[in-house]
């Protein structure tokens, strides 16, 4: 198990390198660059050539890559080309907003979309598979951000009762902190709760089937226990790959979310790095949401692990 | 009749299945008596209503949408068929089991085997964990699994078929139960291993007195291990005999049919099958359900024919006895 853990991290470096190639290059081919987005619309050639120089972009790309590249490695991230805030610690600001965002919407995913999923799959066919249906269509196709806007709406503008936005810490107040998170793990959560009920409900529809579940019962195994003892621990592997990669997805949905709630996360920074070519901000941000995401399927891999016991690593 | 000598007795077992296209009578009207020790052979063709006989005497069949169980289903004088689901929960296991065909499946890949067969007594009886665990272990060596100790600490997947049976089998009688429906236990094994799990089931017939009914297709089982054979065709019983008189002296045409259709050691002749096909069960014939296959068929026969009485412990279901008179 650790030497496949080690194996794993050993792997994850050559993808973050292709990451950290894709990333540089990328933001350097949208329009415009740090200069031109720092001066404005007003500037003289000598002052941008001026500035240029001081940010090092006047070296040719691969030199430029190459030396952030080597700043990387020694953990040097760079500096914000505007507020001149070291990148590292704009990204580790900001990280336990994003954490507790995809969390939250991950628990609400899992904690409301299993239990109906597992609901659906017994009562086939019956009242509560249409509504777990209707739930799984409906959390699949309304988009995240027009949801949350509703959810704004209702809640905040409406009934008053939860900020529209904004952010309090975990660690200031809970509890104001928890106002504020629950509508944007809300809405981030939704499209995942659907496809996590979904599929909780096939892989239990399948599993139910097994002859081992009709065993369980010729050998007077109660109802209830035959459900979550019998079928539901062997349908938990699909469950857990499904809620992995869209937790991999949320760390992108979170961009939008943030924005539409003004929560300062990662998502929020990478956006605004992007709309200022902030090249050293931008490379932070998606590469520690590549490694988030790659954590993420290491996480699911382990679990997988523990939960069969016919894999082993 | 000798009701003390009885364990189960099925009186006249129906189970529909509603479909979009019609109904599917799969049992109509199967009678049968399981006297208590005894091994009983449940033979048919594939689709005759075996199976579903011995998943509606369970109560594992009926309770869902579409499904329609009626008669009476008698074990030890209480008829199952009016139990609540809770009261069946507590007999399942206890005093009935059922093992299935397919040993690969029927053990849950994710619990190790010895938890799963120490999950019976811990819910029938009133035992620690520790001293369930201890009677999974004795019953794994009860059924002749080598080092029982190391392996009731495996995974289903570390075990051959045959083990695996064999551990089902373990499961299925821990807290001893008075009858054991055995599903087509050993279709899905090798010949070899299907002797030895056919010994084992009769050495712990013998051991626990626990009364079988064996569900095959496979009239050499039957004829190395069973007390009395009831044939079955096309959801209902056509005879019922003692497994020596039944392979003499077989009174039913389909019982005649299928012996004769048995290869035998020496007879290089083209094997003798049964004319025509059983018929579909959403469209059952008004009389007796063989005659459009049964060569000896006569007016009478558009009859539906009784089981009855045709010799000592001989049953048959067939107006040809009747002519003879």
């Amino acid at each position: 198990m650790l030497k496949y853990t080690l194996r794993r991290l050993v792997i994850a470096l050559p993808v973050l390198l292709g990451i950290s190639v894709i990333a540089f290059f990328i933001v350097r081919l949208v329009p415009g660059d740090t200069v031109t987005a720092l001066l404005g619309a007003h500037y003289s050639e000598a002052e941008a050539e001026a500035l240029r120089q001081r940010l090092g972009l006047d070296q040719p790309l691969p030199v430029q890559y190459v030396i952030w590249l080597g700043n990387v490695l020694s953990g040097d991230f760079g500096q914000s080309a505007f507020t001149g805030e070291p990148v590292l610690e704009a990204i580790l600001n900001r990280l336990p907003v994003t954490i507790q965002l995809v969390a939250i919407s991950i628990c609400f995913a899992v904690f409301v979309a299993v239990p109906l999923g597992v609901m659906a799959a017994v009562g086939r066919s019956g009242r509560t598979d249409f509504f777990a249906t209707l739930f799984g269509l409906l959390g699949i196709s309304i988009p995240g951000f027009w949801l949350g806007v509703l959810l704004i709406l209702l809640f905040s503008l409406t009934l008053g009762w939860l900020p529209s936005g904004g952010f309090v810490s975990l660690w200031d107040d809970p509890i104001a902190n928890f106002r504020h998170m629950i509508l944007p793990g809300l809405s981030l959560g939704m499209a995942v709760a659907a496809v996590v009920m979904r599929m909780t409900r096939s892989t239990m529809l399948e599993v139910l089937n097994e002859e081992y579940i009709k065993m369980a019962r010729a050998k007077g195994v109660p109802k209830r226990r035959t459900i979550i003892r019998h079928a539901l621990r062997n349908a938990l592997i699909p469950i857990i790959t499904i809620t992995g990669i869209q937790a991999g997805y949320l760390l992108g949905g979170s961009i939008v979310i943030e924005q539409i709630f003004s929560l300062p996360g990662i998502g929020l920074l990478a956006l605004q790095a992007i709309t200022n070519r902030d090249y050293a901000l931008v490379q932070g941000t998606v590469l520690f949401i590549a490694l988030g995401f790659m954590v993420i399927n290491l996480l699911v891999d382990l679990i997988y692990a523990w939960l069969d016991p016919r894999i082993k690593y | 009749m000798n009701d003390q000598n009885t364990i189960l007795r099925v009186e006249d077992l129906r189970v529909r299945f509603r479909t979009r296209r019609g109904d599917v009578r799969a049992v109509d009207g199967v009678n049968l008596e399981l006297n208590r020790g005894e091994i009983l052979g449940l033979v048919g063709e594939s689709g005759c209503g075996k199976s579903v006989t011995a998943q509606a005497v369970m109560r594992l069949i009926g309770d869902g949408r579409g499904e329609e169980v009626s008669g009476r289903v008698e074990l030890d004088g209480e008829d199952l068929l009016q139990k609540s689901e809770k009261e069946m929960t507590k007999l399942r296991g206890r005093r009935i089991s059922m093992i299935f065909q397919d040993p690969m499946t029927s053990l849950n890949p994710v619990y190790t085997v010895g938890n799963q067969i120490a999950e019976v007594p811990l819910l029938h009886e009133k035992v620690t964990r520790r001293d369930a665990y201890a009677r999974a272990v004795g019953m794994l060596e009860t059924v002749g699994i080598p080092s029982p100790k190391e392996r009731a600490r495996r995974f289903p997947h570390e075990f051959s078929g045959g083990m695996r049976q064999r551990s089902v089998i373990a499961m299925s009688l821990c807290c001893k139960p008075e009858v054991l429906i055995a599903d087509e236990p050993t279709t899905a094994l090798d010949v070899t291993i299907q002797a030895q799990i056919l010994d084992l089931l009769q050495d712990l017939r013998r051991d626990f007195g626990t009364a079988i009914i064996l569900i095959t297709h496979d009239l050499g089982v039957v004829a190395e291990v069973c007390d009395r054979v009831a044939i079955m065709y096309a959801g209902g019983i056509v005879e019922q005999a003692p497994a020596g008189e039944l392979f003499r002296k077989p009174r039913h045409p389909y019982t005649q049919g299928l012996l004769a259709s048995l290869p035998k050691i020496g007879d290089r002749g083209i094997l003798k099958a049964i004319e025509g096909r059983p018929p579909d069960l959403m469209n059952l014939p008004e009389g007796c359900r063989f005659a459009p296959r049964c060569p000896h068929a006569f007016g009478k026969c558009s009859e539906y024919p009784p089981l009855e009485r045709v010799a000592e412990e001989h049953d048959a279901a067939c107006w040809l006895e009747k002519k003879h008179e």
